[in-house]
């Protein structure tokens, strides 16, 4: 498979790996400027509450108290939709969730900080908050954003594409059910931060975040800011992990950056496990009701879906979310007819946003789990039925979506081999079952979050005379390798090893614009960015070596940090020798810029652009689980997980990727639960209350790669760091089925969820 | 005035490091987490919770894992501390970083040194821990990205390195 | 703002003797604490829930760190780490009950920190109130902060609803063990269950100045037939505080009648408990309708606090389960009188 790769398809460490495991990386924690300040955030006690007045004047007489804003301070709103920009760093009036900010203070300790904050007065006018999607649409009166025009809906849309009451009455079966998916939060180990500076002569701000859009963090930044963008410098240190929770601007780096120039002196913030959890953004709790129709062959022939999504109090990525909600279903099975609707309200909870599987993790599961239903329906193989319905390679889907390449019977074939399924399926022993899903994911979308005509991904590269080179990319490596990524192309296409070249990723200054990471776009995108740049160079170095060495540029051979004469093997340069002989053939040097942008997707309808992507990858997930049926336990005793990546740029790090997203969603299905009490407040504030898996909750998970060779992605790849989270989910629930006979139609599925739908079956089956 | 802490008088402590001796002016409250990033600026030991529940703070007090964030600086004087800066030796790994970076144990890397630490005590005590062993003894340390697979398997292949005498 | 770190400043003190610990403490007054393990004292004041202006490390005192064996019992000292606990030979052999519970404690670097003291002095756990001050100060004062009412159960009067959650207590209680106390008016025992006054706003029954000195478990006449055992109910495998947590210690005449039967729990409201009523079980055979009465008698018994926001009815049903199973698998191992018994759920690993 590598064979004629010498870098791409390795198993190389990460460029970061070193710094990682030494502790040497620093995170934005982890820095200190001289004369740092701490700065600190006053939240609002109230779900949804009036601010009549504040009076600052006792936290600002305090000694060490450098400086105090409100929302007066820095009325501009920001939002990571550009139509839809309805948030301030502190609140302006309102506060709409328990935790909205109100006020800053910056002091010499964070301590101090936060003693002055508790001085603040606020006079509150508690409203009556809007607890509930039924409340956000029975309570028309109570705006939780007054702004918007349709009450408390976010945003409505319904997309139907063929028949869809003809596919069903056409259809041999229906299955229906409703689903419910909680709220869940990312839990990044790494809690946000950030640390402003302001060099008051030059006009110039610097800002460190672990945000993983720096991008769109340096336009906002300038809007609220009402600075020049030409005056500001965004740079990410390490991040520790995002997960889609660091993937829009957030209430910290504004107030930093507006203390810093308030005070003159840098100020750094660092949210308390609490404020994670409060500032959230995670997964949108969304009640689905599906229905499906099937011929007794297994051929789908319609589905109907009807979502409602709680947005909380913004709207954030809510926009795509709900597109997402329906985008993202029509492939790997061929949909005979599909229709969905989908609705996203705003209420007075922390907001809602992407997480892991961005808006199509929830349908997912919805839709596999009655798939399940359907194969048992229609007495076939559940595998077989995924098997027989998938649309293949180079296809377009109903609602539109260009397919391109295709390994979910792969996957499929895969996972029933590796986890013994035929012999396993419906044949295991009563409180022991077996469960497969299937999904697909994109890389990256067409839909760049503000209208441009610019690349989504700009990579520099630069030869260096000693031989060193240095890729300069706007994109944020998050843990999930991206930085390798972009070292591996350029070491493969250049014939040098890894420690020969050196990745910026961290600097607004120093790096060409790259979206940021989320949508999983990174790989395809920068890659295919890396590999437009660095094929520049490879090609002047060639062409320069070959006039001087009386051949053809396809004569000269890049291996092994060394230029090679492909008719006599013992001519050779070293690369550094190269560069300087095309330095000085070219008086100029040896920098190449590359961008990539998607192709025109999608389909011709409004909405038709959202979830259109270059590419898209693959899953399937096999679960085995242990059920005790006197206690409600459930344990997952293994997972294969199939993922079909297009070409496994580093098959470690793939791994880790599939292995790190079956993880994240089994949290979901086991355990994880961002709950609110009646007043709005949460209740899982803190890592004992919200449970994320322990080494000993998680099961053994035995990833497969499968390389279907993607025509449009780097070296053929695509992405792997959120599309293998999808069908962990209805996998286990399909299991627990095979198991002991329940459908589990929400998560997560706790014991006593467990527990008390095994004994509502019991008593039905008593009155039979 | 109530800024109590910021002129709280400071108690004189002596904290063993990686090896060294330093001598600090703390305030009693000072917890050792905050003495190794604030005071010693070692910062390699995280701060996920501050509370105890995630393990990213853990280190070596005596060769035993704890959590430094609930462990008051005063209390660990004249004992000896290893951080994640103290496990190279000369410049190179410990069995299990190489592991670690090896395998692919390591992604955003923010839970590291703690699962690092947590890992040296596990194979301090048990050389040849089987993976339940070893999920156990991790499991007070959380990581959101790996699913915990890799970093299994990395300390069973540290296990194998220092059996095949390695580096420790 | 929410904070995590100490913002208070307190005096640190290190005694060398039990008795200045105990001078110290009662200068203190109700602003001075106990250091032990600190993963209960710290996270507390972190949280603002308990004010201090004085702390009393008893690191220093050698002698509390102890587990020797004395003629009248095993006497397991109050900083003894659960680590230890779980791992000292004539703990596993004679009270498996508490090396098993000592095991589960949390991850870890809690089990080597967490101590004896602390697990059975260290606060009681409410999910209303285990929160940071700017939590608390949406939700106003609870019971023990001031306010009228409970948050927990606010119907019920001037009562706290918060839990014991801790895996030793339990165990102990089970075993018989006795606390050994030293305060201002001398050396006192006190028998682990009756350490609790059931009242959440002063959930000890120990007076100011008044320091545990260790656990003693008394040497069975029975030595060989004793079984005893601990389960603890929590969501995860590891890390978390129990729910509930059941310990049963049983002694088995010769010929199979159960001689003695003491089941113990926390999980309920303030007080480690034991379950009343096993009277009537004494000279029964352990057969599978007896540990199914059993099961039942802790079921009816078992009161699951509203100070946890996780299903009471489910918790409850669990706990009877528990101790049913837990039953089982102790006849079990009488009748194969193996000198240890077969954990009904999983295995302790440490």
């Amino acid at each position: 498979m590598s064979g004629e790769h010498r870098v791409i398809g390795r198993r190389h460490r990460k460029v970061d790996g070193r710094a990682k495991a030494t502790g040497r990386a620093r995170y934005t924690a982890d820095l200190s400027r001289p004369g740092m300040l701490h700065a600190k955030i006053l939240r609002s006690p109230y779900a949804h509450a009036r601010i009549r007045s504040i009076d600052t004047s006792a936290a600002t007489v305090l000694d060490g108290v450098h400086a105090v804003i409100t929302g007066a301070d820095l009325p501009g709103t920001y939002g990571i939709i550009v139509w839809t920009r309805d948030e301030s760093p502190l609140c302006v009036g309102t506060a709409s969730y328990v935790g909205d900010g109100v006020a800053a203070v910056a002091a010499e300790t964070p301590e101090l900080a936060e003693l002055a904050c508790r001085r603040i007065k606020v006079d509150w006018e508690p409203l009556e908050p809007v607890l509930s999607f039924r409340d956000a649409l029975e309570k028309p009166d109570v705006r939780v954003r007054p702004g918007n025009k349709h009450g408390n809906v976010t945003k409505r849309t319904t997309l139907s594409f063929g028949d869809v009451e003809g596919g069903l009455a056409a259809a041999d079966v229906r299955v229906a059910g409703e689903y419910y998916f909680e709220n869940t939060n990312h839990v990044s180990i790494e809690p946000h931060a950030a640390l402003a500076e302001w060099d008051a002569g030059a006009g110039v701000l610097t800002l460190w975040s672990c945000t993983q859009v720096p991008h769109y963090l340096h336009r906002e930044l300038a809007r609220v800011l009402e600075l020049p963008q030409s005056r500001i410098r965004v740079i990410q240190p390490a991040i520790g992990a995002g997960f889609g929770g660091k993937s829009e601007p957030f209430d910290l780096e504004f107030v930093v950056a507006k203390l810093a120039m308030e005070t003159g002196r840098p100020v750094k913030l660092v949210y308390t496990r609490e404020e994670v959890f409060l500032a959230h953004r995670g997964r949108h709790p969304t009640r689905m009701r599906f229905e499906i129709g099937a011929r007794r062959d297994g051929t789908i022939t319609a589905v109907r879906a009807r979502n409602e999504l709680d947005g909380g109090a913004y709207s954030s990525f809510g926009l795509v979310t709900t597109y997402y909600s329906g985008q993202l279903l029509t492939a790997p099975l061929g949909l005979g007819a599909y229709e969905f609707s989908s609705t996203r309200v705003f209420t007075n909870k922390p907001a809602c946003g992407a997480k892991r599987g961005h808006g199509s993790v929830q349908p997912r599961f919805a839709f596999e789990c009655l798939l399940d239903e359907v194969a048992e329906a229609i007495g076939m193989d559940p595998i077989e039925l995924r098997r027989r319905g998938d649309i293949g390679g180079f296809t377009t889907t109903i609602n539109g979506q260009r397919i391109t390449s295709n390994g979910a019977v792969r996957c499929l074939d895969a996972v029933e081999a590796a986890s013994g399924w035929k012999e396993k399926f419906r044949k295991l022993p009563r409180g022991r079952g077996i469960g497969v899903a299937l999904s697909m994911y994109i890389c990256g979308t067409n839909y760049p979050i503000y209208p441009n005509e610019m690349p989504q991904s700009g990579v520099a590269v630069k030869a260096d005379r000693s031989g060193r080179v240095t890729v300069f990319c706007g994109a944020s490596d998050i843990g999930q390798g991206s930085d390798t990524a972009l070292a591996e192309i350029v070491a493969e296409v250049l014939g040098l090893e890894l420690a020969d070249v050196s990745v910026k990723t961290q600097d607004t200054d120093l790096c060409p614009v790259d979206l940021g990471s989320y949508s999983s776009r990174v790989t395809f995108m920068c890659g295919n960015a890396a590999i437009a740049a660095v094929e520049q160079i490879a090609a002047l170095i060639r062409a320069h070596v070959a006039a001087a060495w009386g051949c053809g540029p396809d004569d000269v051979l890049l291996d092994g940090s060394r230029v090679i004469d492909r008719r006599d093997t013992s001519n050779s340069k070293s690369f550094a020798e190269a560069v300087w002989l095309a330095e000085a053939a070219e008086k100029r040097p040896l920098v190449a810029t590359g961008g990539y942008t998607t192709p025109k997707l999608g389909g011709d309808y409004r909405g038709g652009t959202i979830g259109a992507s270059p590419a898209y990858s693959f899953t399937v997930h096999v679960a085995e689980v242990t059920v005790d049926e006197a206690t409600g336990f459930v344990t997952v005793d293994k997972v294969w997980a199939a993922h079909d990546c297009g070409k496994a740029l580093n098959p470690t790090v793939v791994e880790g990727q599939i292995q790190g997203s079956v993880y994240m969603g089994l949290g979901e299905a086991m355990l994880e639960q961002q709950g609110y009490d009646e007043a709005g407040r949460l209740t899982c504030p803190n890592l004992v209350d919200y449970k994320v898996p322990t080494a000993a909750d998680t099961p053994e998970i035995e990833a497969l790669i499968i390389e279907s060779g993607d025509p449009e992605g780097p070296f053929g790849a695509k992405e792997a760091g959120e599309g293998p989270l999808h069908p962990i989910i209805p996998a286990i629930a399909n299991a627990i089925y095979d198991a002991v006979g329940i459908r589990l139609r929400e998560i997560p599925f706790h014991p006593a969820r467990v527990l008390a739908a095994l004994e509502a079956r019991r008593a039905t089956e008593g009155t039979r | 005035m109530t800024t109590s802490r910021v002129h709280a008088a400071r108690t004189l402590c002596t904290l063993r490091v990686n090896g060294q001796t330093h001598e600090l002016a703390l305030e009693p409250a000072t917890t050792l987490l905050e003495a190794l990033r604030d005071h010693l600026h070692l910062t390699g030991t995280k701060r996920g919770c501050d509370l105890g529940d995630c393990g990213a703070c853990t280190v070596l007090v005596d060769g035993r894992p704890r959590l430094s964030c609930l462990t008051l600086a005063l209390s660990v004087q004249g004992r000896e501390i290893l951080t994640v800066e103290g496990l190279e030796a000369r410049g190179a790994l410990s069995a299990l970083q190489d592991s670690f970076d090896r395998l692919g144990a390591i992604q955003c890397g923010y839970c590291t040194p703690g699962m690092l630490m947590s890992a040296t005590a596990l194979l301090e005590r048990n050389p040849h821990p089987t993976r339940a062993e070893i999920r156990e003894g991790i499991a007070g340390n959380l990581c959101r990205c790996t699913g915990y697979q890799k970093i299994v398997e990395a300390i069973e292949d540290a296990a194998k390195a220092r059996e095949d005498g390695g580096r420790p | 703002m929410i904070t995590g770190t100490l913002t208070r400043s307190f005096e640190y003190h290190r005694p060398g003797s039990v008795e200045e610990a105990s001078s110290i403490l009662v200068e203190g007054g109700g602003r001075a604490a106990v250091l032990a393990g600190g993963t209960d004292l710290l996270a507390r004041v972190k949280r603002s829930l308990r004010s201090l202006d004085v702390v009393v490390d008893l690191g220093g005192l050698d002698e509390l760190g102890r587990i020797e064996e004395r003629a009248e019992g095993l006497f397991v000292g109050a900083t003894a780490r659960a680590w230890e606990i779980a791992r000292h030979g004539t703990v596993a052999a004679c009270f498996p009950a508490l090396a098993r519970a000592a095991g589960l404690v949390g991850g870890v670097q809690i089990r080597h920190m967490a101590t004896l003291g602390g697990a059975v002095c260290s606060g009681l756990r409410c999910q209303l109130r285990d929160q940071s001050r700017f939590w608390r100060a949406t939700i106003g004062p609870c019971l023990l902060d001031g306010g009228p009412a409970c948050h927990a159960r606010p119907g019920a009067g001037p009562s706290c609803a918060a839990t014991a959650a801790c895996d030793l207590p339990p165990a102990l209680a089970a075993l018989g063990a006795v606390l050994e106390i030293h305060g201002p008016a001398g050396r006192r025992e006190l028998p682990v269950e009756a350490a609790y006054t059931g009242d959440g706003l002063r959930p000890l029954a120990l007076d100011p100045g008044e320091i545990v000195l260790g656990a003693r478990l008394p040497w069975s006449r029975r030595a060989p037939l004793v079984r005893s055992h601990y389960e603890k109910l929590r969501l995860r495998k590891a890390v978390d505080r129990p729910l509930v947590g059941v310990a049963l210690a049983l002694a088995l005449e010769p010929g199979g009648a159960i001689a003695e039967l003491r089941v113990a729990a926390c999980g309920q409201g303030p007080a480690v408990q034991l379950v009343p009523g096993l009277e009537p079980f004494v000279g029964a055979e352990l057969t599978t309708e007896v540990t199914e009465a059993i099961g039942r008698q802790v079921s009816r018994w078992f009161v699951p606090s509203p100070a946890l926001r996780i299903d009471q009815a489910w918790r409850r049903a669990v706990a009877g389960l528990m101790v049913r199973r837990t039953a089982e698998a102790l006849a079990r191992a009488a009748r194969r009188a193996d000198t240890t018994a077969s954990p009904p759920w999983e295995l302790p690993k440490t």
